[in-house]
């Protein structure tokens, strides 16, 4: 049996549909990135398994059981977490722990431990109010974690965080990943890739892949040839409208040109480059990178 | 009864131990609220702006500063402050 | 610990960090002081800021003791104290709503109606504490400056006065859940409040069902010992405002979608 089932999900605002017809299952321990652009829906497909927004169609189920159950066996960190500033961050974790129903001796162990893994000992007395973006990050990800949950839900983690706050997020979750089962979005590659092994992606509310990272470059890599020379925006012009074209991105004085079949295409390239005597620098026929079929994906979706 | 039209010592004697109790609670809003004012992490306008409605308006001036001078940072908080329905969208 | 008192003792904690336990009991008070300080010394004020013009006497009304504690209530409490507690409690659902704090203790298993109890409960409680503490000043000193009157009496008067100080604050908390811009909240608490209050002025049988009317019972309850008629239908008619007040505010914001962060 999945941890998580999520089948057919749907989510309507009037007429507009910001999630369609999403499929994917989370197993125990595994650490499934959400990834998509900005505006995909990442969010809504979160907060519909945390019932915060209502699904307008489809089924949740974790370990095979129904919605209300849920909250328990959740840790979620919103996107911007704001808690209360007036408090200290070891009161909101009792705060929130007590909401959670923990024993109260039981709970000021479990505290000590978290302020102690997410690095805030030291500054548990001071009011949030006070805290940086990054400790703030730290502790939500504390109170996420404070009933113990069987999935832990994170909402674009490391986005609003500098660099460094960043990289210490990310070796925290590393830490974090060996003993919990971790979905989390972000519209950032890289750390999907730096973290998970699974990924969904996703656009327009259209759930595009569904696998490993090792599956997905695997099953959807595409060639591209490489051609480098002067004056290549008059000659890739020309190649637009051909049928064998898929298609041609631009850099400078380079061109990616993604063709429909490898064979044909590689051919009528050079015979193409021939007759119009271009003078070639480079030609080459290379894999896309995993950044490349991500983009490559969004773009067509 | 009977109303004295002139204020002598003795008069004010009379009068001290009812304007006690108001200068006392005054004083604990008035101190407080300065205490307060002083730690806050804000701009020295801000602080200025305040501290001169603390001090120039009477009782009114502190209960102003916890009612609405202290909301600014509870309530802009790092999140986008934006209208709610924005905000459901991913 | 059950998950409604953790929620009460968040509400204590933010009462006690946003001074809003120090700052509206004494608001109360200064209530409660001006009342009989400026009803006895009213004579004396006005010859110091210059008197009357010569030859013109003013005669004004020997109040009675009881009459200057009824007259807190009117007076002071329900204008001043009225705006103070409205503005004490704006926020209390906006806030939670607009940053998003309450869809997240939702997200804990915690239900609405645990929320909006602790919510209720805890400005119940304080806002007691603060009309007690002022009406308590006002007997100090109406006692000293006029004569006692009987403690049962205004016991009684101030209870039936609660409830209708427990309609604004339920009020305003159903004005709360539907609106999310404080400001709003407040000027349309207010402006409902007030005018609820000043119909009362008005003769009417529609009186019985107004809340504010608890108000002029109480009054009348200070000065006489009687109730006006139809005490217990207003009485009823309140309570159950109230608890709709309530019912409203938890429906209205479950089938809401609340905004996150």
């Amino acid at each position: 049996m999945h941890l998580l089932q999520v089948s057919q999900l749907q989510k309507k605002y009037g007429n507009h549909e910001v999630v369609q017809n999403v499929d994917f299952h989370i197993n125990q321990g595994e650490c499934v990135a959400l990834l998509g652009p900005n505006g995909a829906g990442k969010t809504t497909i979160i907060k519909m398994i945390l019932d915060i927004n209502k699904l307008t169609g489809g089924k949740i189920l974790l370990n095979g059981k129904r919605h209300d159950q849920m909250r328990k066996f959740i840790g979620y960190l919103p996107q911007h977490p704001t808690f209360y500033p007036w408090m200290t961050g070891r009161e909101l974790l009792i705060f929130m722990g007590g909401l959670s129903n923990i024993e109260r001796d039981i709970l000021e162990e479990r505290i000590n431990e978290l302020l102690k893994l997410v690095g805030l000992s030291e500054v548990e007395n001071q009011l949030i109010g006070t805290y940086s973006g990054g400790m703030k990050q730290r502790l939500g990800i504390a109170q996420a974690l404070i009933h113990q949950p069987k999935l832990l839900i994170m909402d674009e983690p490391v986005s609003a965080l500098d660099p460094l706050g960043r990289r210490d997020i990310l070796e925290l979750l590393k830490v974090i990943k060996q003993k919990s089962t971790i979905l989390f979005s972000t519209h950032i590659l890289h750390d999907a890739e730096e973290l998970c092994d699974k990924m969904l992606i996703i656009n327009k509310g259209q759930l595009l892949v569904n696998g490993s990272i090792h599956q997905i470059i695997e099953q959807t890599q595409k060639p591209i040839f490489i051609i480098q020379a002067p004056r290549l925006s008059e000659w890739t012009h020309q190649l637009m409208n051909e049928d064998l074209i898929e298609s041609i991105e631009l850099t400078g004085n380079a061109a990616k040109v993604r063709v429909k079949n490898i064979e044909q295409g590689r051919d009528w390239l050079l015979s193409h480059i021939l007759k119009a005597q271009l003078p070639i620098q480079k030609f080459e026929l290379v894999q896309e990178s995993l950044e490349e079929i991500f983009l490559r994906m969004v773009k067509s979706s | 009864m009977h109303y004295g039209y002139h204020i002598e010592i003795d008069e004010i004697g009379a009068w001290l131990p009812l304007l006690l109790p108001i200068l006392i609670l005054h004083l604990i809003l008035f101190s407080v609220a300065l205490v307060d004012l002083l730690k806050r992490d804000q701009s020295t306008d801000y602080k200025w702006l305040w501290g001169a409605v603390i001090i120039l308006v009477n009782i009114i001036g502190p209960i102003l500063y916890f009612v609405l001078g202290r909301r600014q940072r509870s309530d802009a908080p790092t999140s986008s402050k934006s209208t709610p329905k924005k905000v459901r969208k991913s | 610990m059950n998950r409604f008192t953790v929620l009460l003792q968040k509400e204590w904690l933010d009462a006690k960090r946003s001074y809003k336990l120090l700052w509206l009991p004494v608001v109360f008070m200064f209530l409660g002081i001006l009342q009989p300080l400026s009803s006895f010394y009213l004579p004396d004020i006005l010859k110091m800021a210059g008197g009357l013009p010569d030859g013109m006497t003013i005669t004004l009304p020997e109040l009675t003791a009881s009459e200057v504690l009824a007259s807190a209530l009117t007076d002071q409490f329900d204008q001043l104290g009225l705006i103070v507690i409205v503005m004490a409690t704006m926020g209390i659902i906006a806030s939670d709503k607009n940053n998003g704090m309450l869809a997240f203790i939702l997200t804990r298993n915690t239900t609405l109606v645990e929320y909006l109890l602790s919510k209720l409960v805890g400005h119940a409680v304080m806002i007691a504490g603060s009309i007690f503490l002022g009406f308590l000043t006002a007997v100090f000193y109406t006692f000293y400056l006029y004569q006692a009157v009987s403690v049962a009496r205004i016991a009684a008067g101030l209870g039936v006065y609660y409830i209708w100080c427990l309609f604004m604050l339920t009020f305003v908390i159903a004005i709360g859940a539907l609106l999310s811009r404080t400001p709003a909240i407040a000027l349309l608490s207010i402006f409902v409040l007030i005018f609820l209050k000043t119909i009362t002025l008005l003769e009417g049988g529609f009186q019985i069902l107004n809340p504010a009317h608890l108000s002029n019972q109480a009054v009348s309850i200070i000065t006489s010992g009687n109730v006006l008629p139809h005490f217990f239908i207003t009485m009823t008619v309140s309570v159950l405002l109230i608890v709709f007040c309530l019912i409203f505010a938890t429906s209205y914001l479950s089938r809401k979608e609340l905004p996150s962060m």
